[in-house]
């Protein structure tokens, strides 16, 4: 699927691959390939800026780990993040359901 | 391909800590995927600058508007305690401050769900937190000028350190270039109004005016309410005609 049709949709799918559990950022891509049976194939470098600015905003919060010598920039929800991500959540049921009740 | 990306950063004013967070990160997703695709140089720079610059001018516009809060509270109890610290400087700080604080935070208000703003769109709300910053900071030293008393002393502590602040988040939004094409909006945008920018004006004006004119009736000298009423209403849409377009409220 092209990255332009994720468009909108990305920020939500982000936080809910992070609030699964932190995560860095290949991880996050992997998880969205994982959990979309491979249809979310995104450019890979587009994540970043989307994990950068969703830290910016106070969505993700951000640390340094170690793993296997490498450091690791691993992201986790915040407490406004989860809120954020409940409300998508629920914008996207409605939104699913309506469009499902007009193709259907 | 990383250091074509770091030049393509550092030439958009991301700044070097930036930088080398997102250098450590992509040699991170290079070492998990020796093979992956991480794009265009260019593109994913543009990218970064245009999503780290819409969250940083809101960042700035919501800064401004909460430090401006205490500011604009210890200037009314000081004015109620002591008449003596309203002074020009006092009223036109406070107006310029209230006038770009609140635009500031309409406009970061209006993007919250924005990915990426228009580059003008960030300029202009950048602007704006600009306006209130300079607008706080002459209230503050008018009040310093008027008056060292304690209240006054404790208001300026805890002003500045707001300001402050809110210059870090301005200067933040202000080093990065972003490039993202756009007209940027106006007046109409920030109330959520399908109104022209110039009756909103005029309607605001006139908002102004009549509570001024009620005051003076309060007051009991209402020729002198409808003098000053004349003279704000004026005065606002004199404002909206010269700082209309570098702050975004007409095009």
């Amino acid at each position: 699927m092209k990255a332009e049709a994720l468009k909108g949709h990305l920020d939500a799918m982000i936080l809910a691959v992070v609030g699964a559990g932190p995560a860095h950022g290949y991880a996050v891509i992997e998880q969205l390939r994982r959990r979309s049976g491979g249809v979310f194939d995104l450019p890979e470098g587009t994540i970043y800026p989307a994990l950068h600015r969703l830290e910016a905003d106070g969505l993700l919060a951000s640390s340094w780990q170690t793993a296997g010598g490498r450091r690791r920039r691993v992201y986790k929800l915040t407490r406004r993040g989860r809120s954020a991500l409940g409300e998508r959540r629920g914008d996207w049921r409605l939104f699913a359901q309506a469009v499902d009740g007009v193709l259907a | 391909m990383i250091d074509r990306l770091d030049r393509e950063l550092q030439a958009l004013g991301v700044p070097a800590r930036r930088r080398r967070r997102i250098r450590l990160e992509l040699e991170d997703h290079l070492s998990c995927d020796a093979g992956a695709d991480l794009g265009d140089p260019v593109d994913l720079a543009h990218r970064f600058a245009d999503e780290l610059g819409t969250a940083y001018a809101r960042r700035a516009g919501y800064s401004i508007f909460v430090a401006l809060v205490p500011v604009g509270l210890l200037a009314g109890v000081l004015a109620l305690v002591s008449a003596g610290t309203v002074n020009v400087g006092t009223i036109l700080g406070g107006q310029l401050a209230f006038v770009g604080g609140t635009l500031a935070l309409l406009r970061a208000w209006r993007l919250r769900n924005a990915t990426v703003a228009s580059a003008a769109d960030a300029t202009v709300l950048r602007r704006r937190v600009l306006l209130g910053i300079g607008g706080g900071a002459l209230t503050l030293a008018s009040i310093a000028v008027a008056t060292q008393r304690p209240l006054a002393l404790a208001a300026l502590a805890v002003g500045t350190v707001a300001l402050a602040a809110a210059g870090v988040a301005w200067i933040a939004a202000s080093q990065l270039r972003p490039l993202a094409a756009g007209e940027p909006r106006d007046l109409s945008f920030d109330l959520g109004s399908a109104e022209s920018p110039w009756r909103l004006a005029f309607l605001i004006a006139g908002a102004v005016a009549f509570c001024i004119a009620v005051a003076g009736i309060a007051q009991s000298d209402p020729l002198d309410g409808l003098v000053r009423a004349a003279a704000d209403g004026t005065l606002c849409l004199a404002g909206f005609a010269i700082l209309g377009r570098p702050l975004g409220l007409r095009r």
